[in-house]
């Protein structure tokens, strides 16, 4: 039950992340499916000099990003959506970090506005207290409930959004390149600094093709 | 308020007066760390909220280093059919 609930969530999410990155792309003039590496280009996830996916969500919703002063000790990030007299607004909250973790935490929270549902919100404490019991645990194939399964489910749109499926075959002919000249880990680290995401995200997405090919 | 949404600490006072204010999802990125309880992820989510009220805010970081010039060029020179 839980594992395809997973699925089905983490199919959502990646197909919700595509569309978003198709979006903001062809808002920008930057191209989908990109054939060489002049257009190997990271998407904008909160950067003011271009439409990115925060601009794409402020347009239907009114969302407001704060960064705290301070270093995570566990928290990297929240979302929580409001409704007031039938009107939506968001807060996200991302801790102190680097650039490329900003961004990611900044882009999977953003995910929950494409993604979120009556069946997978937060809704009383109990359920809260599940959510981060559930999250900390951290292991998603064993999550009963959709609000636990929806939070890990944005991870994947993130990834998909950061690092597009069509963009994969560029991505795989750099590594490809670099690795020949530099070794896999030179390779890895050229790709998540030039689209500005973590390094594990970069590594993560070769190892897993296949859940993202589809 | 039925019985399970009774606060019964700090942090569900929190939620409860956010839910109050109109809150009707949470969601969260947690690190999953080795032995970390979630009195612990709730104590930390109180202090950030302490923070955002205080003010303890700064603007999202920004580029600061790039590439080196020799491998920008590289990428730039790479094609697939």
């Amino acid at each position: 039950m839980s594992k395809a609930l997973l699925d089905y969530y983490v199919k959502h999410a990646i197909s919700t992340a595509r569309n978003l990155s198709i979006e903001v792309r062809t808002h920008n003039k930057a191209p989908i499916n990109p054939k060489n590496g002049g257009h190997f280009q990271m998407l904008p996830v909160y950067e003011t000099e271009t439409y990115s996916l925060l601009k794409k969500t402020q347009e239907i919703c009114g969302t407001t990003v704060t960064c705290v002063n301070t270093p995570p000790e566990f928290v990297d990030a929240y979302w929580k959506r409001f409704e007031i007299d039938g009107q939506p607004s968001s807060e996200l909250t991302v801790t102190d970090q680097n650039y490329c973790r900003t961004r990611y935490f900044v882009c999977k929270e953003l995910m929950h506005h494409y993604l979120q549902d009556t069946d997978s919100a937060t809704t009383s404490n109990t359920a809260l207290r599940t959510l981060i019991v559930n999250l900390v645990k951290g292991s998603s194939g064993m999550m009963e409930n959709a609000s636990s399964i929806v939070d890990n489910a944005a991870y994947y749109g993130a990834l998909e959004y950061l690092l597009p499926n069509d963009t994969m075959p560029l991505a795989q002919k750099l590594f490809s390149d670099f690795s020949e000249k530099e070794g896999a880990d030179k390779a890895y680290a050229i790709i998540a600094y030039k689209l500005r995401i973590p390094l594990s995200l970069v590594e993560y997405r070769f190892a897993n093709d296949a859940e993202f090919n589809f | 308020m039925n019985e399970q949404n009774v606060p019964s600490s700090a942090f569900d006072a929190w939620f409860e007066k956010e839910r109050s204010n109109g809150l009707v999802d949470i969601k969260l990125a947690i690190s999953n760390q080795r032995g970390v309880s979630a009195q612990a992820v709730q104590n930390e989510i109180l202090n950030i909220e302490a923070l955002v009220q205080s003010g303890r805010t700064k603007p999202l970081p920004t580029a600061n280093t790039f590439l080196s010039p020799e491998i920008e060029r590289m990428i730039g020179a790479v094609t697939i059919p």
